[in-house]
């Protein structure tokens, strides 16, 4: 039986209202204990007899040409073992590399582990050491010697894209993305920070616009946002004696990060094994593999054990956050409030090397609603700063920053009520999404209705100064490669091996839907993730997708242990499989009345042939897109410009919540991060491009006392392309916060907040300037 | 599942529209991702070579029939009457094949 015949039946009983046992039920996830008591073992637990430290050093220049590197007095000094730059580096070849979150020529990847011949950002690594005592590691940093050139940096997209400004990468034009989809394989005429451009047109806009009664328009931007996870990013890797790696690391991609080791090392696959530790948050941007390299590649000069990790000024300054963006945006509407057209033009910053989520951005940003004629036009910029990563949604909140804020200024120049005018506009299955495609079944509309029915938007508000926004939000979420593996015990026990990192509760999630599966007890399941050696390649904690891929593989791995279940009870009854029955109830029904429970085949395996495992190895295509709406009153000081959220009500389709609490989490947190975005959370640099707020004390993020709690409702369309109905859940909620809070702030004072953060200053100054 | 070779559409984004003389949108021949492409370019030379590269879909593509992603690339199959559309991979999220 195929996957997609498993899921086709599944869905049928699905829509057919079946009662789940196990699903939507709230037990204690199986990580709580050892994480509230402190056991639980994360990478900078790592300590290895006879073991190594690492650090790096750094650029302090956003952009400049590196003439020479002496590393000669570091490595004299006492307790140092070994120096790296990067004539270490295996040599580049001209490759395309698939990274897992992207593809990019290899070259780059190996020039963001430690520079050649241009440091392009402050913090960019230039040079890595390790010694016997981290200290003595950190004294050796100051005695490597860099000659560097300085050049002037470009620091946003408007400077990056001017005629004449300087040039990231010699050589670099812009690519035509789908025409030639390969960085830094141009067929553009002019040199340029452009990494490249991407198109979509549904419809005739021009046509459409030229129907419309009413258009509306503005340019939008918003600030570079850290993902916010509170472990730093850190490795440690063995080179062993027969040749083998082993690397330990907080990654949210296991197999990911041994296939950059297997090729920046060059060594086969099988030798390389990651293990997973428990990960203090990702969001995306423990995607890509920083330290790791170069903690094996020292490992294996010296023969010891080494270990890295970053401090929180690293992880600022040296890894990547989500991009900053310029949006420019135009809305088409009847007078009726049906809207006939869009376009947009998006520029997003990559960072040092291309790869920003502009493409992601493009195809979400309207895709909360069925207008059929559409044009966005994307732009990856380089700047002198470090390489973006994924964040949450990547490049969604940014688009749909824009859209939603001139919906809403589309409603009040209608004279139309924002949610009805949203719902009025929904997109339903069979809508097409900027890219063309055509949207499955979604919750959109029933999303919206949820908001307008909310106790949240039929309260009234009250107080001086204060406003309520509304903002939909739209992620399309991911399917892609997951394994499972379970072993059943004689005592009815199961452990399920995956090997998707948990960072939302999914060890919780993905046991309940194998108990429900098998119509056993959750208690009954012990999930753990393992390493690379131990299970099939599983693809990143990402996309949302985790619960939905993995998810079915672990009905699947269920579905394999029904099946031998039913072979061993017909062995035991002596009669054909075929008369055998696995019920959902975890009752094997035979010929004659006959039943046995799966505890008690559990305890008849050794009898009829041995133990039982059950396994998977899926490749799902139908995750199921996500809608959010988000609801938020805030208060504005107009001495202070500050902005106080007074209540917040987040309603999302979550297809089916397996872990109903832990869903609720996700959408709390997407929820707080994009408040963040949209409130506080920006990088600050000065003209020479250095960080001037590389702490958590002046990057300022939302805490639990700038926020109310955030409530939640969870409206639930299933899923057809999940046995259970599951929608990805982790990414949509931070999409609605900055639109829904800069519509707030307009109602509140009647200022456009067209650029965020909407913080004090800014606020203030609008407010002085006369906008409110 | 490879089934018989019908009449598909192939939606033609922007950036590729100078190889089917401007069309959005053009009808192909094929029962996999890779017989539509071969139908193409024998009436709008350059589609192979755009779109193939080592004997697969080049590095940064990913194809929608019926509006689902085909994790077999080339291989996936295309029903009759089928909509296909060669799409950029977006970074971000886990969604380089999305």
């Amino acid at each position: 039986m195929t996957t997609e015949q498993i899921t086709e039946q599944d869905s049928q009983a699905l829509r057919e209202g079946r009662e789940y046992s196990v699903v939507g039920t709230r037990p204690i996830r199986p990580d709580g204990v050892e994480k509230v008591t402190g056991r639980a073992r994360y990478g900078a637990d790592i300590n290895l007899p006879g073991m190594l430290y690492g650090r790096i050093k750094r650029s302090p220049h956003a952009h400049a040409r590196i003439l020479s590197i002496d590393t000669s007095k570091a490595a004299a000094l006492p307790g140092v073992r070994c120096v790296v730059t990067h004539d270490d580096l295996p040599g580049a070849v001209d490759e395309i590399v698939d990274l897992g979150e992207t593809v990019s020529p290899y070259k780059w990847v190996l020039d963001n582990t430690l520079a050649s011949d241009k440091a392009l950002y402050q913090g960019h690594a230039v040079a890595a050491v390790c010694a016997t005592d981290p200290h003595i590691a950190e004294d050796a940093l100051e005695l490597i010697e860099v000659e560097y050139e300085p050049l002037p940096p470009v620091l946003n997209v408007h400077d990056a894209m001017a005629e004449g400004a300087p040039l990231l990468h010699e050589g670099m034009r812009t690519v035509e993305m789908v025409a030639r989809f390969v960085p830094g394989e141009g067929r553009g005429e002019r040199l340029t920070n452009i990494a490249s451009q991407l198109e979509f047109e549904q419809g005739d806009p021009a046509a459409g616009f030229e129907q419309a009664d009413v258009i509306v328009e503005g340019e939008f931007e918003t600030a570079a946002a850290h993902q916010g996870y509170i472990e730093p990013q850190n490795g440690t890797a063995q080179w062993n004696a027969d040749g083998t790696l082993t690397v330990w690391v907080s990654t949210q991609g296991p197999f990911v990060a041994r296939a950059t080791l297997s090729r920046m090392l060059d060594i086969p696959l099988s030798q390389v094994k990651v293990v997973p530790m428990e990960i203090g948050g990702g969001f995306g941007g423990k995607l890509p593999a920083y330290m790791e390299p170069l903690a094996a590649l020292m490992s294996r000069m010296t023969g010891r054990a080494v270990k890295m990790y970053m401090n929180r000024e690293e992880v600022l300054i040296g890894t990547g956050p989500t991009s900053s963006t310029y949006v420019r945006c135009k809305l088409g509407a009847k007078s009726d409030g049906t809207l006939v057209a869009a376009e947009a033009t998006l520029a997003y910053e990559a960072g040092a090397y291309p790869g920003s989520p502009v493409g992601a951005g493009a195809t979400c940003m309207f895709s909360s609603y069925d207008i059929p004629n559409l044009y966005t036009n994307a732009l990856d910029v380089v700047t002198n700063k470090p390489k973006c990563q994924a964040y949450r949604a990547p490049g969604s909140p940014q688009g749909t920053f824009a859209v939603e804020s001139l919906i809403d200024e589309l409603a009040e120049r209608l004279g139309r009520e924002p949610m009805e005018l949203r719902a009025q506009n929904a997109a339903r299955e069979g809508t097409r999404r900027a890219d063309g495609v055509v949207l499955p079944q979604v919750g959109a509309e029933e999303t919206m209705q949820a908001a307008i029915e909310s106790p949240h938007y039929r309260s009234e508000l009250e107080g001086e100064h204060v406003g309520r926004g509304v903002s939909m939000g739209y992620w399309g979420n991911a399917g892609m490669e997951s394994a499972a593996y379970a072993s059943l015990n004689s005592d009815g026990s199961v452990n399920l091996s995956v090997g998707s990192v948990d960072i939302g509760g999914q060890r919780a999630g993905l046991a309940m839907q194998f108990a429900e599966t098998m119509g056993i007890g959750y208690e009954q399941v012990r999930p753990q993730v393992v390493d690379t050696d131990s299970i099939g390649y599983t693809h990143v904690t990402g996309g949302s997708r985790v619960t939905y891929a993995t998810g079915i593989a672990v009905h699947e791995a269920a579905l394999d242990v029904r099946r031998q279940m039913e072979q061993r009870a017909a062995l035991i009854w002596e009669t054909d499989a075929a008369q055998v029955e696995y019920g959902d109830d975890g009752i094997v029904r035979g010929p004659e009345g006959k039943e046995m429970s799966f505890n008690e085949l559990c305890g008849r395996m050794q009898q009829t042939g041995g133990m039982i495992q059950g396994q998977a190895d899926v490749l799902p295509n139908r995750p199921g897109p996500a809608y959010g709406c988000h609801i938020v009153d805030v208060a504005v000081d107009r001495d202070t410009g500050k902005v106080d959220v007074l209540r917040y009500t987040a309603v999302q389709d979550v297809g089916t919540a397996i872990h109903p609490s832990y869903v609720e989490g996700q959408v709390q947190g997407g929820a707080a991060q994009g408040a963040g975005m949209a409130l506080t959370e920006e990088y600050l640099y000065d003209d020479e491009g250095r960080m001037k707020n590389a702490s958590l004390l002046d990057y300022r993020m939302p805490t639990a006392l700038d926020l109310p709690d955030i409530e939640t409702i969870l409206v639930e369309v299933p899923n057809p392309g999940h046995p259970y109905g599951v929608r990805g859940v982790g990414e949509v909620p931070i999409v609605p916060p900055l639109a829904a809070i800069a519509n707030a702030i307009y109602n509140a004072t009647g200022i456009r907040m067209r650029r965020l953060p909407a913080s004090p200053t800014r606020v203030l100054e609008a407010i002085l300037d006369g906008a409110g | 599942m490879v089934g018989d070779a019908g009449d598909v559409i192939v939606f033609i984004p922007p950036a590729m529209r100078s190889l089917s003389g401007g069309a959005r949108s053009l009808t192909a021949s094929g029962r996999t991702v890779r017989e539509v492409v071969d139908d193409l370019e024998t009436r709008w030379p350059g589609f192979r070579e755009t779109l193939i590269e080592d004997d697969r879909l080049r590095r940064g593509l990913w194809v929608a029939v019926n509006s689902e992603q085909q994790p077999l690339g080339l291989l996936a199959g295309v029903p009759p009457g089928a909509e296909v559309h060669i799409l950029p991979a977006m970074s971000g999220g886990a969604g380089s094949r999305r």
